[in-house]
């Protein structure tokens, strides 16, 4: 089992990266827009993850609910 | 008037705290006013400010999110029916933007980090009351400006609404 960002879900907000408590989400790319909206192409890194499902402990953890178990 | 021991627990709203609020408040309390209290800000909602959205689909407060359980309370005032809300207001839920338009008076349940706006009264025939709830000592936001349209994007005045309470990763 492992948790993985579905990329067609994301929002790209990133905050998943601040709220992961192992630090085990990463930013891999970073793109801001005319208007100055940052977005953040992020991904889990598989050596950090615990698997301790934080990220799915409440529905609306992810906003766009974008986190899944694979 | 004299002070006295328990004068502190009554307390009026003090415009001159919130310079940029351009709304009829009536009452705002949060853990910088009183140690230990949530978030509540009441005010009327006047026809002419529906009037001021009339024009602008997917206008007012944009997508966004707080870390608290919000509860926005819409008040109808007319005194023969309690329950018509003299208004109105569109709200779009969720990150897939789902519309809802009621006229009735509601409470509308918003979990932490649920996105929810843009909210916008559509008409309004009667003034009535809205209280915003956050079940935190401070107000927090994050905006989803993603999800709206490019037009509505660049017409927002992005300076408004500013996040508060959420940290960026960089």
């Amino acid at each position: 089992m492992a948790y993985r960002i579905n990329e067609k879900e994301c929002l790209k907000c990133g905050l998943c990266v601040t709220e992961c408590p192992e630090g085990a989400i990463v930013v891999d790319d970073k793109v801001t827009e005319p208007d100055g909206l940052v977005l953040f192409t992020t991904r889990i890194d598989q050596d950090k993850c615990t698997e301790f499902g934080t990220c799915q402990s409440h529905e609306w953890w992810c906003p766009a609910k974008a986190i899944e178990k694979v | 008037m004299a002070e006295t021991k328990y004068d502190k627990y009554i307390i009026e709203y003090d415009p001159s705290r919130y310079p940029n609020e351009r709304r009829p408040v009536m009452a705002r309390m949060e853990s910088s006013v009183m140690e230990g209290s949530h978030f509540y800000l009441i005010h009327w909602m006047m026809p002419n400010v529906a009037a001021s959205f009339a024009d602008r689909p997917m206008g007012g407060h944009p997508p966004h999110i707080h870390r608290d359980v919000e509860l926005l309370f819409h008040i109808g005032t007319n005194p023969d029916d309690p329950m018509d809300l003299g208004s109105e207001v569109e709200i779009y839920l969720g990150p897939e933007l789902e519309r809802h338009v009621f006229n009735r008076t509601c409470c509308i349940y918003i979990p932490p980090n649920f996105i929810h706006g843009p909210w916008r009264p559509l008409n309004t025939t009667r003034p009535w009351i809205f209280i915003e709830v956050n079940q935190g000592g401070e107000h927090t936001e994050k905006s989803y400006r993603q999800l709206l349209p490019k037009e509505v994007r660049e017409n927002t005045n992005w300076a408004m609404w500013p996040d508060e309470g959420y940290d960026g990763p960089d």
